[in-house]
């Protein structure tokens, strides 16, 4: 049984790194991987127990730069089982976060994202430190671009643009700020990107088309993406927020920015806020502190590179060069303490 | 915070200005106020005050300007307010109609 569908296969050429099926089925994954296997995703490090390959092993390649194999003293656990429930569902797939069940489902082929969605819904609940907003990051000259939205407003899909356009990449779903520093650490997920954007992806990263997809629940057939296949790159840390744009999607093709006062941009993170109610007044302190440094817009977004055109134009502008090292040369934190999992 | 200061109008209420505007949190709601420039203009005026018409002569005493034009400008703000219940929380009383 095959545990993802594959849509609109082609002829894509040269596979890129990660994407390769034939490689795929000639790496397997490293011994000792069954169960369980450790993950440093950036600043989240994720435990999976599977004894299916059908799920350890996509998840496996799409995170096996991040796999640390041993266990950690902090991890958000992750248990794929098979199981059988008299009603309603019979046979099917059980995902635990953290040993609490989060999804029961039926087909396999929706077990990858629903995994996915567990491990965010863990971190938006657990991962201390950070504050979080729900938004698409990337960085470029030593700061960081944040792209604040709800679901559904192409913040993965442009994202994944602008990676390929020469941006580095921390998240297409977190931005996660430091409250000391106000500097954002990366989640470097792999993205997912929805069936509605498959043709946008596919026409400037050939090889997702080659690339399975799979049911994620009312948000349809999905895709998941390593990002170091849209183009090759180290994943930066502790980066200043230099520009926020947050977009909306717009069936037009000329996108529009337009300058959006810094208490406005306030009062939008707020609503896109995970940590607000855990943090509360304090959110307003870190997350104006975060746009008085930076540059605000409201984005209404058209034609993908059009999109990455205008922004890019206005990076520019607003931003400037920081003359920070290359991110590949800065150094990694210490792993992030998440306090009451497998505590000595 | 460099620029943006945060000072409480009376005890339930926490304002986050940043230049012109703020964003005003109520603690105790868990809510959220954007105010712009206008608005925070009126809102700094409230304090103490529950009548349209003595809000009024305060920002027209400030902006040195007739009463019925800063009526005409800052009514709907602060019909705004009313409406949403913020007049009564800066007071730290009920709202009065």
């Amino acid at each position: 049984m095959s545990t993802a569908s594959t849509t609109g296969r082609r002829d894509v050429g040269p596979a890129l790194d990660g994407y390769n099926p034939a490689r795929r089925a000639s790496c397997p994954a490293p011994p000792g991987l069954e169960s369980p296997a450790y993950y440093r995703i950036g600043a989240v490090t994720v435990c999976l127990h599977s004894a299916d390959a059908r799920f350890r092993e996509p998840f496996h390649h799409l995170y096996q730069r991040h796999y640390i194999g041993g266990p950690t003293l902090s991890a958000v656990h992750i248990r794929v089982d098979r199981i059988i429930r008299v009603r309603p569902l019979g046979r099917c797939f059980r995902i635990c976060v953290d040993g609490e069940e989060r999804f029961l489902l039926r087909k396999p082929q929706a077990v990858l994202p629903h995994v996915e969605w567990a491990i965010n819904a863990a971190v938006a609940a657990t991962l201390p430190r950070y504050h979080q907003l729900h938004a698409g990051v990337v960085a470029r000259d030593g700061f960081a671009l944040v792209l604040p939205a709800q679901p559904q407003c192409g913040k993965s899909t442009l994202t994944a643009r602008l990676i390929s356009r020469g941006w580095s990449y921390l998240s297409d779903e977190f931005a996660l700020i430091d409250p000391e520093t106000l500097s954002l650490d990366p989640y470097p997920k792999a993205l997912c990107i929805k069936e509605g954007s498959f043709e946008i992806v596919d026409a400037f990263c050939p090889a997702a088309g080659a690339l399975p997809s799979y049911e994620k629940s009312w948000k349809g057939r999905v895709r998941l993406i390593d990002p170091q296949a849209l183009r090759p790159h180290r994943t930066p840390w502790g980066i200043p927020v230099g520009m926020i744009a947050f977009p909306r999607y717009v069936a037009r093709p000329a996108p529009t920015l337009h300058p959006l006062s810094r208490a406005r941009a306030l009062f939008q993170l707020l609503g896109v806020c995970f940590t607000f109610g855990r943090y509360r007044a304090a959110t307003l302190d870190v997350l104006g502190g975060v746009v008085e440094r930076a540059a605000c817009f409201q984005l209404e977004s058209g034609e993908i590179d059009a999109t990455c055109d205008v922004l890019e134009a206005a990076w520019r502008a607003h931003v400037p060069t920081s003359g920070r090292p290359d991110p590949a040369d800065l150094t990694h934190p210490e792993e992030p303490v998440r306090p009451g999992v497998e505590a000595a | 915070m460099p620029e943006a200061t945060r000072w409480r109008i009376c005890r339930e209420v926490v304002v986050h200005r940043i230049d012109d505007e703020a964003v005003v949190y109520d603690p105790g709601a868990h809510e959220v106020l954007y105010l712009d420039a206008d608005a925070f203009e009126v809102f700094k005026q409230v304090d103490g005050t529950r009548d349209d018409a003595a809000i009024f002569l305060k920002l027209a005493q400030k902006h040195g300007e007739r009463t019925d034009e800063v009526a005409s400008r800052f009514a709907p703000v602060l019909a705004a307010m009313r409406r949403h219940g913020w007049i009564g929380r800066i007071l730290g009383a009920d709202e009065v109609s």
